[in-house]
């Protein structure tokens, strides 16, 4: 009984350590695992789904009560945070209440958000119509710019195999370490 | 037995140099360039099969179709674009359906097949000019390069210098 315990509890405290300052359903996938182009095609059925997405902000749009950021989707890590690059790239709008700057807002930046589908939201690319699906944003967070881990020196030094060292010694070439 | 096994990885090391200077794929060679379209030295014929590739400058979304205009260089064996070689016109490059423009930045390289379709006559404000149109029927996009070094940067040139031993021999040797 005692022994059962205190990998639970470094268990909790591991993940109370995680909490920072990240909203809860931001840093654990509560959503449903649907994509833009599902809901897309079935915007009735995926209607008041909760979801968890995320991208990179295009831009916002200002309404009378609310405002509108749309957000090209991209994967997701593990803790919410949008991957720079790949996944459907589709567009979304997320919808947020009250005011939000677009000074603050930028394009490039990116965002992740939680909360329950609306329906689709055409807006003009160009001069093409484009269906987004709206999110009601329940909690959100805005991350700072990606910085891609570094990599390590080995990967890049063509000397980590050296096809001089060491002459003649009985192993197959190229000699890594 | 040391001279022995240097011979071949010194032949090996030189065909590896000979691989950065990859020049244009023959194959293309024969092909017009939209610079050449245009100043008319080689007209291609109405739905010719043609491949061009360059770096993304615009892209326009239109009800059913998108237009991307292309700086053009010219295409190595893999079809990529030699961005270090000169570029050889622009064109626009007409696709059908919707184009993600926040996937297709300024610069992207890319490399498009399709039929020559005429030139395309544009009209922006005071602005005009016109450009060969391809369109469309495959295009592929390569990863975007990586922003162009500095010239403070040191070169990337790396020295290596090992001694070896080997039965009674003792080598000493220099990588670069």
């Amino acid at each position: 009984m005692h022994i059962a315990f205190p990998p639970l509890l470094l268990g909790i405290l591991l993940l109370a350590g995680c909490a920072s300052n990240l909203p809860p359903s931001i840093r654990i996938d509560v959503g449903e695992p649907l994509t833009v182009d599902q809901v897309q095609k079935d915007p009735d059925g995926t209607l008041d789904k909760v979801v968890r997405w995320g991208g990179e902000i295009l831009s916002v749009v200002n309404r009378p009560n609310h405002s509108d950021v749309v957000v090209l989707r991209r994967p997701l890590f593990d803790n919410g945070e949008p991957k720079p690059r790949g996944g459907e790239a589709r567009r979304f709008v997320a919808r947020l209440p009250g005011f939000v700057d677009p000074a603050e807002f930028k394009p490039g930046q990116r965002l992740t958000v939680s909360g329950h589908l609306d329906g689709l939201l055409t807006l003009r690319v160009g001069e093409y119509p484009y269906a987004h699906p709206v999110v009601r944003v329940a909690e959100h967070h805005r991350w700072g710019e990606y910085v891609e881990p570094p990599e390590p020196p080995w990967h890049r030094d063509p000397f980590y195999c050296d096809p001089f060292w060491p002459w003649g010694y009985p192993r197959p070439w190229p000699h890594c370490w | 037995m040391a001279l022995r096994l240097l011979f071949p990885l010194l032949t090996l090391l030189l065909l590896s140099a000979c691989s950065t200077l990859d020049g244009p794929d023959p194959a293309l060679a024969t092909q017009a360039t939209p610079k050449q379209v245009l100043s008319g030295h080689a007209i291609p014929g109405e739905g010719e099969s043609l491949v061009w590739g360059g770096t993304v400058l615009r892209v326009t979304n239109l009800r059913e179709r998108t237009l991307i205009e292309i700086l053009s260089y010219p295409l190595d064996r893999k079809r990529k674009p030699l961005l270090d070689s000169p570029a050889s016109g622009s064109f626009v490059l007409e696709m059908e359906g919707f184009i993600e423009p926040a996937e297709m930045r300024v610069g992207l390289p890319v490399t498009a097949s399709g039929q020559y379709a005429g030139i395309l006559r544009y009209r922006e404000g005071d602005l005009q000019g016109q450009l060969p149109r391809l369109q469309g029927d495959d295009l592929q996009v390569w990863a975007m390069p990586p922003p162009a070094r500095s010239a403070r940067q040191r070169p990337d040139v790396r020295w290596s210098i090992g001694v070896g031993t080997s039965g009674s021999g003792v080598g000493v040797s220099i990588g670069l």
